[in-house]
């Protein structure tokens, strides 16, 4: 399979290319602006010779028109900072949204009959007592990069039925793992860098969310995509245990033997005002295609910690 | 009396809702970029001097805020959108651009204006197609549009709720049935009237016929939106609603009773055949409209009257009758 990936020098992009490479018939073209990917990712990955990359917007539609064409497009590129979006909501518009439209255009134009993106739990809004299916109700998402994944989908579910392209939506709860490139680890991390005398923790701690490894993630994914029945499909990937941020920060201070750093809450029950401070996913769907968790969040924030300690020690952010 | 943008006042429900506001003693500016929209269609308000017209793009979200704040405008009926569903297949793109950016442009403005009220016109082709034929709340999942027209609608509708609870908007989404009038300029009536004036002797019908839909007219549609935004239940947040009515009317139905008003006695209609009239079509609608009469909203006329009375209307315009 030749695949088209997008935000491929991000977090999610440079592990999902490096899982497919593993296979020696899967080609990978890799593009991505560098807004938010990493140079390095894409260095290590370049030393695979079934794998290209490309530096370019994929809003570009002319110049993508001249890359070989593949039989999949895995669309990752997105805002992945929350921050410059508070202060300018239509950041997450132009990458959130016109990215899509610009891949799904190009999808169609080139007769890729594959289209496979990732969304995220923010997509269902704020329900504390209820646990996210698939077909849950979705209309009332609480930040503009949650609107930017809703509506995402919703255009990909239209052009999968008016152009015939299979459609495949992984909505991920909290994913963590090597090069992680934000969240809330990657935050701690920083914090402790910069001064290891208090962490300061957005919220008051008590926010418990799912978090699931990359490497589970991609296992997941890759039985979705065997298993995909319809033509166009929504997957939660999601862990079915939590974490909360206080045992998240007590963990970072552990793991890299941080005993006299004090930890500094705050009133709020939420980190930020979209924050969507508790929720459960099912991935039943997964489930049922016979996909295994090997690690519950708990153990998954503890890897993570440790795939990312070295952040305290490199010269860039 | 209030200061009110309506966008997409040249069009079939903005027109008619700019009336109704001006009737109410409000002070109104229309903007629209006659993409859809038409003069004619604002030939009762042209005149009005409480009324005044902008050909612009709404897409342009730094004259959209200046025209905010100037004019202290407390409220923004936003209508704006491509409408015909049909083309969207030839142009993707610019059916979902139109709709979604849009709207991102009027929150925007509205942010930066700090202007608090919006009420969005949505449609029931978020929905989807639901398979099991129930009629749909305004809380089911998933939301799975079949078109770029339901996916710019629920885009819209997804930024709505997240500056609602970002920057504290007071947001009415209803999710229109199929609203229908004399200032229509598309649809299924519309298409009856002028292939029975092409040719009396033969009605075509795309699709199979059996494709069935909630209508209901612009006058209760405009009463519906005005009454349920009045009642502050959307402070802080966005609230959704469905309207419409709860009856249906297929459209073999409506290819009768449009033939039995023109009064021709020897048509005779032809069933294409298809199941999707066109790409992207969505058979059946059926809206559950209950929490819309909650609010003690009343749809005064129900799918078959809306669609006869329009059918009277529309075969006039088409010199039929």
């Amino acid at each position: 399979m030749k695949y088209l990936i997008t935000g491929c020098a991000g977090f999610l992009g440079s592990n999902i290319a490096e899982y497919l490479l593993k296979q020696s018939d899967n080609k990978i073209i890799g593009i991505d602006n560098y807004l938010n990917g990493k140079r390095e990712f894409v260095e290590a990955l370049s030393r695979n010779q079934n794998f290209d990359f490309f530096e370019l917007d994929c809003r570009n539609t002319e110049e993508l028109l001249t890359l070989p064409k593949p039989d999949c497009i895995i669309h990752l590129a997105a805002n992945s900072d929350i921050a410059a979006a508070m202060s300018n909501p239509l950041i997450d518009y132009d990458l959130g949204i016109a990215t899509t439209q610009a891949m799904l255009e190009y999808a169609r134009r080139q007769e890729v009959k594959h289209f496979v993106f990732s969304s995220g739990s923010g997509v269902y809004g704020e329900k504390p007592e209820a646990t996210f299916f698939e077909d849950s109700f979705v209309g009332k998402p609480t930040s503009t990069y949650g609107a930017t994944k809703l509506a995402s989908e919703a255009l990909i579910s239209a052009y999968s039925s008016m152009f015939d392209i299979k459609g495949t939506v992984f909505r991920f709860s909290n994913l963590v793992g090597p090069r992680q490139t934000h969240g809330v680890i990657h935050d701690f991390l920083l914090k402790l860098k910069a001064n290891q005398e208090v962490l300061e923790v957005l919220g008051n701690g008590t926010q418990y969310k799912p978090y699931i490894h990359v490497s589970d993630a991609l296992s997941g994914i890759e039985i979705a995509l065997l298993n995909q029945k319809s033509m166009y499909e929504v997957f939660n990937v999601s862990n079915n245990s939590s974490t909360s941020v206080t045992t998240i920060a007590e963990m970072v201070l552990s793991e890299l033997g941080f005993s006299k750093t004090e930890i500094l809450y705050e009133k709020s029950d939420r980190g930020w005002k979209a924050d969507i401070p508790k929720y459960t996913m099912s991935s039943k769907k997964l489930f049922d295609f016979g996909w295994k968790i090997r690690h519950n969040s708990n153990e998954a924030v503890k890897m993570t910690i440790q795939e990312n300690k070295n952040l305290l020690f490199s010269s860039v952010a | 009396m209030k200061n009110i943008l309506v966008t997409g006042v040249a069009g079939f429900i903005g027109s008619y809702l700019a009336e109704d506001h001006l009737a109410n003693g409000n002070q109104v500016w229309g903007v629209d970029n006659f993409s859809n929209g038409s003069l004619e269609n604002m030939s009762l308000l042209l005149g009005n001097p409480q009324f005044k017209f902008i050909e612009h793009d709404v897409c342009d979200e730094i004259f959209i805020k200046k025209l905010l704040i100037e004019n202290e405008i407390s409220e923004v009926w936003h209508l704006a959108a491509n409408t015909d569903i049909i083309t969207s297949h030839a142009a993707p793109l610019r059916d979902f651009k139109d709709c979604a950016q849009a709207t991102v442009s009027i929150l925007e403005a509205m942010r930066l204006s700090k202007t608090k009220k919006l009420i969005f016109a949505s449609s029931g082709s978020v929905y989807g197609n639901l398979g099991n034929g129930e009629a749909v709340s305004e809380t089911v999942g998933p939301l799975k549009p079949l078109s770029t027209y339901g996916a710019g609608k629920l885009a819209s509708e997804a930024f709505i709720s997240a500056y609602s609870n970002l920057y504290g908007l007071e947001s009415y989404v209803f999710r229109f049935g199929n609203v229908l009038g004399d200032r229509i300029n598309h649809g299924v009536i519309f298409d009856f009237s002028r292939k029975l004036k092409a040719d009396p002797k033969s009605l075509l019908v795309l699709g199979n016929g059996k494709q069935e839909k909630n209508y209901f007219r612009v006058k209760d549609c405009i009463e519906g939106m005005k009454y349920i935004s009045e009642s502050k239940a959307a402070k802080n947040e966005c609230l959704i609603v469905n309207l419409g009515n709860s009856s249906l009317t297929n459209v073999l139905r409506i290819a009768e009773i449009v033939i039995e008003e023109s009064g021709l006695l020897n048509t005779s209609i032809q069933v294409e055949g298809k199941d999707l009239a066109w790409p992207g079509d969505q058979p059946i609608i059926r809206l559950d409209c209950s929490s819309a009469y909650k609010f003690g909203w009343k749809c005064e006329l129900d799918s078959e009257q809306a669609v006869r009375l329009t059918a009277q209307e529309l075969l006039k315009l088409a010199q039929v009758i």
